[in-house]
């Protein structure tokens, strides 16, 4: 089996791979139960364009499992998005498992993002749940044929997760007791026995 | 039949077929599947967006409201991000009264599960004896947290209910009943003539892509991840246990990666739950369940917290995890649910490929599927929505079916 590192030396590894465009780590752990056997985080800011590096870098030192790619809209006023990559490293060895984020801020003005399916086949739902509902461009992830997790018809200018002018309008969510029943109904045609 | 093959199925949204509604369409040529893709996102509530203009505590009752099924599991994962934002410590005893409710729940879903499963075989006697067995957990999920779905037993900092010695006996009562049935289960799913000839070497899920796609829980373990959050990351009182994950070795099979597999490490799965929840009640720690009981110092505490966290637990179909920033406000500025189902379902197109038509109920259970966890974000645009009268839908459902058979 390869050598497991520590989260500690995780983030040596990472830190000199990625140099400068690591801009912040920490590591937080957290113990429960009786026992108090201790869980780790390890949470990583990087710059948006080291991104694919730094899951290369990851993957070189053992495979990880990728939950989800989260992310959020800091605020009407903040010009950027953030969002981040939830890792996990040693799945499968007992009492092993830390998890490894990485964070990074992406403009809203140029909402651009490189795929990692070519790192990781199986990221493409999940980078596709970030177009919906953020409008962040994934470069390099083909076009999904439909939808996966808005309705079809939604407008393709509002992104339900931003705060800023593309959320979500009133329109779409106030009155809706207003809408009455629908008009012009067709004449029924199949009666009821 | 006009046309000429390969052919387009579709199933769902709404199927008898499906336990929840989720769109799934077969290119097919003959009985062979040579394509499948799937639309979720039928049953979105919006609930990640109604979360960001509420407080912690409210969003703990409302992630009980996320699946009917995991119940506990969304508000336990949600519980320990805002925990470990707001630096909350849960009792001990808190921690135990969380790790066997949350066992008990994996023992209501996969016996839902089992039943449902041997229904899609058509094999229905089975599905009343699994359903029947289920009603011990709850029944013991009922006298633990008051219900029977959406428990409302967790809080920011611990339980809100204790389990007091009295409720023992009738919980060891139950776990009893499960050893019991256990040997009857086994036999009758594992060694059915008609289940194996059914599921072994169907909906094939090799390894590789099951690390690839990141897939979770029972669906990952039968294709041989050895990957099972309550061994590998401890947390609650799972840590203090002596856990191995299941995998279809348990029964002395190879790892196949079939939905036989996947039967396998699910009955075995309820074996271990009992187990685990009988050493929590020998162990139980005392003391309070719940770091602070009362809600406006519990809100208090989360209102001053500012920063981010990520929750996770191991659901009975695999990690759930909840991301969670916190800026010093009432409400969160960023919640993220990643259900376990969100990890499997994009693997359907990959296992359902060269399956036999017939086969498409089984294989698309056999992931355990669970929409209502992984649909929720979206608002549903009165406007420009174009409304179909019942009677229209039928009728282009009649035509459909016309053009199908012409």
């Amino acid at each position: 089996m390869d050598e497991i590192y520590t989260p500690a030396e995780v983030v040596d590894k990472l830190k000199a791979s990625l140099g400068d465009s690591m801009l912040d780590s920490s590591i937080r752990v957290r113990a429960e139960g009786v026992k108090k056997r201790e869980n780790t985080n390890v949470w990583i800011t990087i710059q948006k364009e080291a991104i694919h590096q730094a899951v290369e870098e990851l993957k070189k030192i053992r495979y990880p499992h990728l939950s989800c790619i989260s992310g959020y809209d800091k605020g009407p006023e903040d010009h950027n998005l953030r969002v981040q990559y939830i890792f996990s490293l040693y799945g499968g060895i007992e009492k092993t498992e830390f998890m490894v984020i990485f964070s990074i801020d992406i403009p809203k003005a140029d909402p651009h993002i490189p795929t990692i399916t070519d790192l990781m086949e199986g990221a493409a739902f999940t980078e596709q749940e970030k177009r919906e509902y953020l409008g962040i461009v994934v470069d390099g992830l083909p076009p999904a044929k439909h939808r996966f997790f808005l309705p079809q018809d939604f407008p393709s200018n509002i992104y339900p997760l931003r705060k800023d002018e593309k959320k979500i309008p009133d329109s779409m969510i106030k009155n809706l007791w207003a809408c009455g029943r629908p008009e012009n109904r067709p004449p029924a045609t199949l009666e009821d026995e | 039949m006009a046309g000429k093959a390969p052919y387009i199925v579709p199933i769902g949204p709404i199927h008898p077929a499906l336990k929840e509604p989720v769109h799934i369409e077969l290119t097919v040529i003959g009985e062979e599947v040579i394509s499948a893709d799937f639309t979720p996102g039928q049953t979105h509530r919006g609930i990640e967006w109604m979360g960001l203009s509420r407080n912690p505590v409210q969003i703990v009752h409302l992630t009980d409201r996320i699946c009917g099924i995991c119940g506990v599991t969304h508000s336990m994962a949600f519980a320990r991000a805002v925990e470990q934002i707001a630096d909350i410590t849960v009792p001990e005893r808190g921690d135990y009264v969380r790790t066997i409710i949350a066992e008990f729940e994996r023992i209501q879903s996969h016996l839902l599960w089992a039943g449902v499963a041997a229904h899609e075989l058509g094999f229905d006697t089975l599905f009343y004896l699994a359903w029947r067995v289920r009603e011990e957990a709850m029944d013991a999920i009922e006298l633990i947290t008051g219900n029977r779905v959406n428990y409302d037993i967790i809080q920011i900092g611990g339980t809100r209910r204790n389990i007091t010695e009295d409720q023992f006996a009738k919980i060891r009562k139950c776990l009893n009943a499960y050893k019991e049935v256990f040997g009857k289960l086994k036999k009758l799913f594992l060694e059915d003539a008609v289940i194996k000839s059914r599921c072994v070497g169907t909906g094939l899920l090799s390894f590789e892509t099951a690390m690839a796609y990141s897939a979770v829980g029972p669906t990952s373990r039968a294709s041989g991840v050895k990957a099972d959050l309550r061994v590998d990351y401890p947390y609650c009182a799972y840590g203090d246990l002596d856990l191995k994950p299941v995998m279809p070795t348990i029964y002395g099979s190879d790892v196949n990666g079939d939905t036989y597999d996947r039967i396998v490490v699910r009955i075995f799965e309820v074996a271990q739950s009992v187990e685990i929840i009988e050493a929590c009640l020998d162990n139980m720690p005392p003391g309070p369940v719940i770091w602070e009981e009362k809600v406006a110092k519990i809100l208090s505490t989360c209102k001053k917290a500012s920063g981010e966290a990520v929750g996770r637990h191991e659901a009975p179909r695999g990690e759930a995890v909840h991301y969670v920033a916190m800026d010093g406000a009432e409400c969160p500025i960023a919640w993220k649910v990643k259900a376990s189902t969100y990890s499997n379902a994009h693997v359907w197109p990959i296992i359902l490929k060269g399956a036999q038509l017939a086969d498409i109920p089984v294989i698309v259970a056999s992931i355990d599927p669970c929409m209502s966890c992984t649909d929720r974000v979206a608002v549903t645009d009165n406007g420009s929505t174009k409304i179909f009268t019942k009677e229209q839908l039928a009728k282009m459902s009649y035509e459909k079916s016309r053009r199908m058979m012409q």
